[in-house]
């Protein structure tokens, strides 16, 4: 399905201004985009705002200039990237961790209850992961559970594919050090 | 826990709820968003937004052809196919060149380079004689076709001098040798069009011509040069020269040459009876000269001009039997230089029997411009010669090109000229070109790019002598407001420079930063000033045999370029350094030419708040754990809220929350008690309310806004989108009915807000 939304065809009508199209993307990216913001920030309510956002200055973006977004996915992770370092910058710098709200409905689900280890073992992952620092997390977040192409996420962060290789391999390093805690 | 099981948790963790309310909702504010803020593009094609996106890949000089041709590569490449076969004349040619170019552009082996090179020159010849056959020659067309002939002898030069690093000696002269011989090619084919061609191409055959032989001297000389290095382990160069002077190789050299060049008694013996063929042409010209009726012009003149050419044509035979000489001496190189004189002295007299016919075919001689004196403060001396132009002495008997302003001068090494007006003197002394000395076998950093010397001199005062060194399209002044730039400039011999008067007060060099370099964009601004900017230079990329293996000595070339090296395979580029340090390399090198690396603590973030004290606890990173100082509890009014609202602010510190002004109907004058309880900031005056007040952060474009009341009564801040400039007004009356709505439908009052635009 992604596959359609990478067409040319179906760009050009994004950056035509097609509503059809757009409110397509929208469907299809923003869960995604809600939950990578969720995952970054640790608040519900500011992951909401951010992943609306987000495709409201997208849709500022086509609207005001004359460039072509040619990679969608891309552009919309790195709007929203934006948006959420300017969150951190404006909040007091502290990492949140993913807060008990959510914990707790994660915690009824009748999957989890029924794979007790697994879960144990994935709220581990959780906590690790909400300690480590914005940096680390984000490329982690980027590569597995939104399954970005190293290629991607280069694109987004302007670093080339080689510092990403390593940094992301660092953060993982990182990530097990503190599960092992 | 495996680092595998971890990417597989963290790909398996659960994707948050999606509320279904909610994800409607904001659907539906989206698309009111979007017909509020209409996109106002023409429709795009297909075609241009490929356009669009390659625009984007590729640099701006480059013409549309080349998308052109790559759309058509694209789409099956039949253009391409098609355009091969074209000539100058036809629209596919540029298709042609384009593909030519890049042709030359992924070929990296320098030896195939070079065949190239000679390839594309003799494509050149071939179409220009494809043209004659069809009977479709115009001057501009051959003389397009040669500059671009001469372009890819010169290539195949500085590819052969590329090649000189790369490569042994053997391999290089017989590159060189191949070379030589297509030249020798070049020159039969091209005579032979100068025969078919009219009289207005000439000039340009000429030119092409004299470009052959003067590259094939360069070539005879390297080959020399090289074979001597070879022989003797000399490095010292020696500067070859045609015309009088034979350099004549020790003879110890001389039975070596043989060895490199096998055939070259064969190849000498033919270029000489070349020549001789060439210098019985030329007298049987010339006496078909002297033979003819002139009516037009006097026969005293003529005279005078036949003397010229008995003069030209003695030099000739001299050359030929120098060559033929040498040839016995076996000095096989030096005789081939003397059969190329023979030749450029062929071209010459051919020249000037033609420049008698044009002035003698004009019946008025006088208007004919006469040639400027070629010297500084040249003299007439009251006699005048066969085209009935003044004759000029110079003072010093040097003869010296005048060149003036705003004019495009070559300049060979040794060669001066002299500026118009302006009693300046300029000379070529050398062209530096740096390259760092590389062993065989070793993969070296670049080349500097090359400079040209120059010695100003200022006539008549001959004692000021400035020194000075351009760089390609470096301009300095000279002289007050006359400036002198170099355009280009030939690796051996030959530079391209311009002079230009520059208003007062004009940068016409600016200091550019190391890294990048001046380049002119040849405009000018309403000042008469040209505009220059810096522009970073690419630097070139040092490829060592495996990744990551190049790194920077952290000293540069004069260009501003980083100097790289190969790192030896053996070396462990990449720490790990564990959380809290970073690897950071000290710019030295140990024994093994390994980079000295250590991990190093991470610079420790500062605290954000006035007043920050550390507490004992340490980060991630092992940074130390800043504390705020306590705040207090006020009453501060919020451009958010429009009330006043008991908030935890720091000491001294403002609110900065949101960036618009209240109306007078919404502000609320209400001041509450605020303090402490139960460790929430509150106003006290509602203490049965036990509702927490904090401030919101709402990101850029987005305003807080209350949303109803939770169950506590207690208000629920959310942010809303503030869509344009205008204000929002916050619809009071959306408060009483959020009662009745539940805690996720946080985006129903955008909705509303919306509608009720």
């Amino acid at each position: 399905m992604q596959q359609n939304f990478k067409k040319p065809e179906f760009l050009a009508k994004i950056n035509q201004g097609d509503n059809q199209a757009y409110l397509q993307a929208y469907n299809y990216y923003l869960p995604k985009i809600l939950n990578h913001t969720y995952y970054r920030i640790g608040c519900r309510q500011t992951a909401e705002d951010i992943a609306q956002q987000t495709f409201f200055k997208t849709w500022q973006y086509i609207v005001k200039t004359e460039s072509q977004i040619t990679n969608l996915n891309a552009f919309l992770y790195k709007t929203a990237n934006n948006l959420i370092a300017d969150f951190y910058r404006k909040a007091e710098r502290k990492n949140i961790g993913i807060d008990d709200e959510v914990e707790k409905k994660l915690a009824t689900e009748p999957s989890y209850i029924t794979e007790v280890e697994r879960s144990l073992e994935t709220k581990k992952v959780k906590a690790a992961l909400g300690k480590l620092n914005d940096e680390q997390k984000k490329l982690i977040i980027w590569r597995y559970l939104d399954e970005m192409s190293i290629k991607e996420i280069s694109r987004i962060c302007n670093q080339p594919q080689n510092n990403i290789y390593v940094r992301l391999h660092r953060a993982l390093k990182e990530l097990k050090k503190i599960i092992a805690q | 826990m495996k680092i595998a099981k971890i990417k597989r948790i963290i790909k398996d963790l659960p994707k948050s709820d999606l509320d279904q309310n909610w994800l409607e909702q904001s659907q539906q504010s989206m698309a009111e968003f979007m017909a509020d803020n209409p996109v106002r593009k023409p429709t795009v094609g297909r075609q241009t937004i490929m356009e669009g996106i390659f625009k984007k890949l590729i640099l701006k000089p480059m013409p549309i052809v080349i998308i052109a041709l790559i759309i058509s590569l694209a789409t099956g490449g039949g253009v391409v196919a098609a355009a091969q076969g074209s000539l100058p004349t036809d629209a596919l040619y540029p298709v042609k060149i384009a593909t030519e170019q890049i042709q030359e552009s992924v070929t990296f082996d320098n030896a195939k380079k070079i065949e190239l090179s000679i390839k594309l020159a003799e494509k050149r010849l071939n179409e220009i004689k494809q043209l004659q056959d069809k009977g479709e020659v115009s001057p501009t067309i051959v003389e397009e076709t040669l500059v671009k002939y001469e372009k890819h002898l010169t290539n195949a030069q500085s590819q052969l001098a590329n090649f000189s690093r790369d490569y042994t000696a053997p391999k290089l002269i017989t590159a060189a040798v191949k070379y030589e011989d297509s030249l020798e090619n070049q020159q039969k084919e091209l005579t032979a069009l100068t025969n078919q061609i009219s009289v207005e191409s000439q000039p340009s055959l000429d030119k092409a011509q004299k470009a052959i032989i003067a590259n094939s001297n360069q070539i005879l000389d390297k080959i020399g040069i090289k074979i001597q290095q070879t022989e003797t382990s000399e490095t010292q160069a020696r500067t070859g020269t045609i015309g009088d002077k034979t350099e004549v190789l020790p003879p110890v050299l001389m039975e070596k040459v043989p060895e490199y060049i096998p055939n070259i008694d064969e190849k000498t013996k033919n270029r000489i009876k070349t020549a001789e063929n060439k210098l019985a042409e030329i007298r049987k010209k010339i006496d078909n000269f002297a033979g003819q009726e002139e009516n037009k012009c006097e026969l005293a003149k003529k005279q005078a001009f036949l003397e010229k050419l008995e003069t030209h044509y003695q030099k000739m035979t001299a050359a030929l039997t120098e060559a033929q000489k040498l040839f016995d001496q076996k000095n096989y190189l030096a005789a081939l230089n003397q059969t190329n004189y023979v030749m450029v002295l062929a071209i010459d007299t051919d020249n000037l029997v033609g420049q008698w016919h044009r002035n003698c075919n004009n019946p008025d001689n006088e208007s004919i411009a006469c040639k400027a004196p070629s010297c500084i403060g040249a003299y007439q001396t009251g006699e005048y010669e066969s085209d009935n132009c003044p004759v000029y002495k110079c003072p010093n008997n040097e003869t010296i090109r005048v060149v003036t302003l705003n004019q495009k001068i070559g300049l060979k090494i040794g060669e001066t000229v002299g500026v118009e007006n302006e009693n300046i003197q300029i000379t070529l002394n050398k062209i530096q070109n740096a390259c760092p000395s590389c062993p065989v076998g070793a993969s070296c950093s670049p080349c500097l790019a090359p400079t040209a010397q120059l010695e100003i001199s200022y006539y008549p005062n001959e004692k000021i002598i400035q020194s000075i060194n351009l760089g390609l399209n470096q301009s300095k002044e000279i002289s007050p407001s006359v400036y002198l730039k170099l355009l280009n400039l030939n690796e051996e011999d030959y530079v391209t420079l311009i002079l230009n008067k520059g208003p007062y007060g004009c940068d016409a060099v600016l200091n550019c930063a190391k890294g990048t370099i001046q380049r002119c964009s040849g405009k000018y601004d309403g000042s008469g000033c040209p505009i220059c900017t810096c522009e970073p230079i690419a630097c070139p990329m040092l490829m060592c045999g495996y990744p990551g293996g190049a790194y920077k000595t952290g000293e540069f070339y004069d260009n501003g370029c980083p100097i790289y090296k190969c790192l030896p395979s053996t070396c462990n580029t990449l720490l790990n350094c564990p959380s809290g340090t970073t690897q950071l390399c000290s710019g030295k090198y140990d024994g093994s030419g390994c980079p000295i690396c250590n991990c190093e603590p991470v610079a420790c973030q500062a605290p954000n708040c006035i007043g920050a004290y550390k507490t004992s606890e340490y980060d991630n990173s092992n940074c130390p754990i800043y504390k705020c100082p306590g705040k207090e509890c006020k009453a501060v009014f919020s451009n958010c809220s429009c009330a006043y609202n008991c908030m935890e602010v720091i000491e001294g510190q403002g609110l900065n929350d949101c960036m618009r002004a209240c109306s007078v109907n919404e502000i609320n004058n209400y001041k509450p008690n605020c303090g402490y309880q139960n460790g929430v900031c509150r106003d006290l005056n509602q203490t049965d309310k036990p509702c927490p007040v904090a401030a919101i952060n709402c990101l850029a474009g987005f305003a807080p806004s209350q949303n109803g009341n939770n169950e506590n009564g207690c208000p629920i801040w959310i942010c809303k989108p503030v869509s344009g400039v205008n204000n929002i007004e916050i619809d009071e009356s959306s408060n009483s009915t959020q009662s009745s709505q539940s805690e996720t439908s946080i985006f129903e009052p955008i909705l509303k807000f919306l509608q009720l635009k």
